[in-house]
C-alpha cells in the first residue's frame, strides 16, 4: 500500500460507513507503517493500516460490527486482504500503553481519524523494538527533538506502562543500544 | 441417568457460580470427546443462556464458549451453529493469559490460537481442548500399524494431533 492508496481505503470505508446509516463519527487513531508512510514521509511501503481504537467500550462495542463489514466491503471491491485495517496491535499492546487521544487528522464521513504525535510513535517502536521498527525509529529521531539516550528513556516513561516497561526491559534496552549506543550501567527499560 | 452437559449448561454454571469455568468446560469435553460424541450436535446447537448479570466474567466465558463451539465444530466437522457469530460474543477488550506481559509471549499467542479464538480476541494458545482420549486412540492404530518404537509411535499420534488441532 502506498500513501494514496491508504486515503483511497479510507476513503471507500467512510462511504461504506454512511451507506450502513453509520452517524456517530467512529474515533481511530493511525499507527504503525500507515503512520510512517503518511505523517513521517518514510519510504517504504506498508501492508496494512495499524489503528488503535478511541472509542469507548460501548461505542466500541456499537462500531465493531459496521466497521467490520464496511472493512470487508473495501476489501471486495478492491481485491485486497480482507485484514487491511488492523486493529491486532491495539491487542497486543493492551494495557500496556497509554492510547493518547491524538490531533484530528482527516475525516471520511463518519470516519475520523487521529493522529498521535511522532513521539508517541517513537515510543511504541522502540517499545516493539522488531527490526523494521528499529529503522522506522531512525527515521523518526532525524524529525523530533530526541537526541539521547534519557531523552528517549522519558519518552518511554511517558506512554509505556511501568509493569510493561519491567516486562520487556530486554526488549527496550536493545532498541536504546541500537539507536543511541551501548550504557555500560543497565538499568533501561525498569520502571521508574 | 447421566445429565449431558451441554456447552449451554457448562456456561450456565459458569455464570451461577455452580462450577469453575474450567470445570464446567472439562466437563463439556468430557462428553464432546466421550460419552456424547456420537450426537455431538446436540452438546452445541442450543444457544448460551443470557447471564443474570452481565460482567467482565461473564463476558468473557460467554465468548469462549462460542469460540470453543466455532473451534471444535470446524475440527469434527459438526454443523456450527449460527448463535455463536454474534457480534456480542466478540470481545471489547483482548483476554490475555496472566503469563502473557511480555510482547514477544503475546506476538507467540496471536500466531498460534486458533481463528475462532482470535477472532473474539482470546488468545489462548493452541492446547486447550488437545485430547487425551484421541492421543490413546492414535498410539493404538500406531501400533495396529506395526510401529512399535515409542518415539516412533508418539510422532505418530502427534501428527494426527497436528492434523486436527494445529501445532
Amino acid at each position: 500500500m502506498k500513501a494514496e492508496d491508504i486515503e483511497n481505503y479510507l476513503s471507500q470505508l467512510g462511504q461504506e460507513l454512511a451507506k450502513q446509516g453509520i452517524q456517530e463519527p467512529i474515533h481511530l487513531l493511525l499507527i504503525g507503517g500507515a503512520y510512517m508512510l503518511l505523517l513521517a514521509s518514510s519510504p517504504r511501503n506498508t501492508d496494512d493500516i495499524d489503528i488503535f481504537w478511541l472509542e469507548e467500550e460501548e461505542g466500541l462495542q456499537r462500531a465493531l460490527r459496521p466497521l467490520q463489514e464496511g472493512v470487508s466491503a473495501v476489501a471486495q471491491v478492491n481485491q485486497i486482504n480482507p485484514d487491511w485495517l488492523n486493529y491486532m496491535t491495539q491487542l497486543l499492546m493492551y494495557d500496556l500503553v497509554i492510547v493518547p487521544e491524538g490531533n484530528l487528522w482527516k475525516t471520511y464521513g463518519p470516519l475520523h481519524i487521529y493522529a498521535p504525535p511522532q513521539e508517541y510513535i517513537l515510543a511504541l517502536k522502540m517499545f516493539a523494538g522488531r527490526e523494521k521498527d528499529i529503522e522506522d525509529c531512525k527515521i523518526l529521531l532525524q524529525q523530533i527533538e530526541i537526541s539521547s539516550r534519557q531523552q528517549a528513556q522519558s519518552l518511554l516513561e511517558r506512554y509505556i506502562l511501568p509493569d510493561a516497561r519491567q516486562n520487556n526491559s530486554e526488549t527496550i534496552a536493545r532498541s536504546l543500544d541500537t539507536l543511541f549506543g551501548k550504557q555500560p550501567a543497565n538499568n533501561d527499560g525498569a520502571a521508574s | 441417568m447421566k445429565t449431558i452437559q451441554t456447552i449451554a449448561r457448562a456456561y450456565q454454571h459458569i455464570c451461577t457460580g455452580e462450577e469453575e469455568p474450567w470445570v464446567a468446560l472439562g466437563n463439556f469435553r468430557n462428553a464432546w470427546y466421550g460419552y456424547a460424541k456420537d450426537d455431538r450436535l446436540a452438546l452445541v446447537k442450543d444457544p448460551i443462556p443470557e447471564p443474570e448479570l452481565h460482567t467482565k466474567h461473564t463476558r468473557n466465558w460467554g465468548a469462549f464458549c462460542a469460540a470453543s463451539v466455532e473451534f471444535l465444530c470446524g475440527c469434527y466437522s459438526v454443523p456450527c451453529p449460527e448463535w455463536v457469530h454474534d457480534p456480542r460474543y466478540i470481545l471489547t477488550t483482548p483476554w490475555w493469559p496472566e503469563y502473557a506481559s511480555d510482547l514477544s509471549t503475546r506476538r507467540q499467542l496471536m500466531q498460534i490460537t486458533p481463528a475462532p479464538f482470535l477472532r473474539r480476541h482470546i488468545f489462548c494458545g493452541n492446547r486447550l481442548y488437545q485430547n487425551k482420549y484421541e492421543m490413546s486412540a492414535w498410539a493404538q492404530e500406531a501400533r495396529a500399524r506395526g510401529i512399535t518404537n515409542p518415539g516412533e509411535i508418539f510422532r505418530y499420534a502427534r501428527q494426527k494431533e497436528i492434523s486436527i488441532h494445529g501445532g
